[in-house]
């Protein structure tokens, strides 16, 4: 698993709430809320910051099992990824940290996912361009 | 040349070409101009002949009128009145229309291009201009929807470029203020909206509207059109009875055009007070209460941008300040039609305060 990440800019979009981020998929049409502590660890991936030290700040500051926020996060991590809303970042491109809010008690990483939006996202097929240059509907379908 | 790949001063030269055919369609046919005013902005229509104009100005004619130099500028002319279509593009189309038929001729957003094969229904906007085109093939075959939202995407494209925010969502108000109703398509914005002014509240949207957070919170209504589903419609005779079709669509919603000569009062622009998330309660009476505007925003911007084919990770932002300067609340809205309109007045109330 990489090690440090980015948000998948442009396709991805986000906008972040005391308690929920709402990410949007430009691209696929997919939305996402995370919520719990997929707040913190969605900033701090965001900035680049590493796996293992992002588990590390939030146990810290909850007092939660190291190893099982750990595993909260790679599981999150493989969700976002797997989505396309984090990439992996270069070795070249340097976290950018900045300050996050950690909460003071643990509560298991939220990550819903929502697609009914998908189908505005349709792509369609220009089958004729008429003798003025423009896509037209098939003739068979007229 | 590959799809996307035109270069900005060759489509600067298309523009041209397409104004030039726009003026001389219209000095031999003639037609008509109309500056409207949206958002403190002049927006001027020009049409060559005389079948288009009724097909777009009719859902926002309730716009004042516009002065001084034109924001933008659209020209617009049907296809088997004039005998004429847009210049022959410059451009390569790619294999594939892209998502909501938007095609970005030069790679970005100085060239737009809205196609919409199946309602033969073309739209074009030039930023560095601020410059727009209309083109249908046939203004008489224009399915509904596009009689009911003109121009929708050119609208889109225009409004983001001034700090205004194209969003989805119905808009409703009394002398307090409005309210914008937002959600996906069959959470009961429209017939919402509807409801309400058939009990006299003010009228902007059921559907799209433009909204800004500054210099202070404020809807401008865009279209004075209602749409409901053709079933559900039945369940409003009033409305039942005022609403028309031009030509049904696979949406399957007539819709009405109001204003004084359907009896409702419809508004232009009102302060706004509060984002609303209707839901269907299941219960009889409608009531409201406080949410996050967390929610708020994840019942506005999925279906705004998705819907527009918004691609600038900007948009976001500025509807997340939208939501942020007003408060937000959740309508469970109630089986009983009579407690809507009362519900949405006292939660006008509750929010002006």
């Amino acid at each position: 698993m990489a090690s440090r990440h980015r948000v998948n800019a442009p396709d991805v979009t986000h906008e972040s709430f005391d308690t929920e981020v709402l990410v949007i998929n430009l691209r696929n049409g997919s939305y996402y809320s995370l919520r719990e502590s997929a707040v913190p660890m969605w900033h701090l991936l965001a900035q680049g910051l590493e796996v293992t030290e992002i588990a590390t700040r939030i146990a810290q500051a909850t007092s939660a099992s190291p190893d099982q926020v750990l595993a909260d996060v790679q599981t999150l991590v493989t969700d976002l990824t797997k989505q396309s809303l984090l990439v992996e970042r270069p070795a070249s491109e340097a976290p950018q940290p900045a300050e996050v809010a950690l909460p003071s008690a643990y509560a298991k990483p939220v990550f819903d996912l929502y697609t009914d939006m998908q189908q505005l996202l349709m792509i369609d097929p220009i089958h004729e361009v008429d003798v003025t240059g423009w896509p037209v509907k098939p003739p068979t379908q007229s | 040349m590959h799809a996307g790949e035109l270069s900005p001063e060759v489509a600067a030269r298309y523009v041209e070409q397409a104004a030039r055919s726009f003026e001389q369609l219209h000095a031999r046919l003639g037609g008509s101009s109309r500056c409207l005013s949206l958002g403190g902005h002049s927006l001027c229509f020009a049409f060559a002949g005389v079948k288009l104009e009724p097909a777009i100005l009719s859902a926002i004619a309730h716009l004042p009128a516009g002065s001084g130099a034109p924001s933008l500028t659209i020209m617009g002319w049907d296809g088997a009145e004039t005998q004429a279509a847009l210049p022959p593009p410059p451009w390569a189309w790619p294999e594939n229309l892209p998502p909501h038929g938007i095609f970005r001729p030069c790679g970005d957003d100085s060239l737009r291009v809205f196609v919409a094969p199946w309602s033969h229904l073309i739209l074009m906007y030039h930023a560095a201009t601020s410059r727009a085109f209309v083109w249908t093939r046939n203004a008489a075959e224009l399915p509904t929807y596009h009689h009911a939202s003109p121009l929708l995407q050119v609208f889109s494209w225009w409004t983001r470029e001034r700090d205004l925010n194209l969003v989805h969502g119905g808009c409703v108000g009394d002398d307090d203020g409005a309210v914008l109703l937002v959600g996906k398509g069959g959470s009961g914005k429209s017939t919402t909206c509807l409801l309400a002014a058939e009990a006299g509240l003010n009228y902007l949207a059921d559907d799209y509207c433009v909204a800004a957070s500054a210099p202070s919170p404020v809807v401008y209504s865009l279209y004075r059109s209602g749409k409901l589903h053709r079933g559900h419609l039945q369940r409003f005779p009033r409305l039942a009875s005022l609403a028309i079709d031009p030509n049904a669509d696979e949406f399957e919603k007539p819709m009405i055009f109001l204003g004084e000569a359907t009896g409702h009062r419809v508004a232009t622009q009102l302060p706004l007070r509060a984002i609303v998330v209707p839901r269907i309660s299941g219960l009889e009476t409608t009531s409201f209460e406080r949410t996050s505007p967390a929610e708020a925003l994840r019942a506005l911007a999925p279906s705004t941008l998705l819907q527009l084919g918004e691609r600038q990770s900007t948009a976001l932002q500025s509807l997340a300040d939208l939501v942020r300067a007003v408060p937000s609340y959740r309508l469970n809205l109630g089986s009983r039609f009579e407690t809507v309109a009362p519900g949405l007045r006292e939660l006008i109330g509750a929010a002006a305060r």
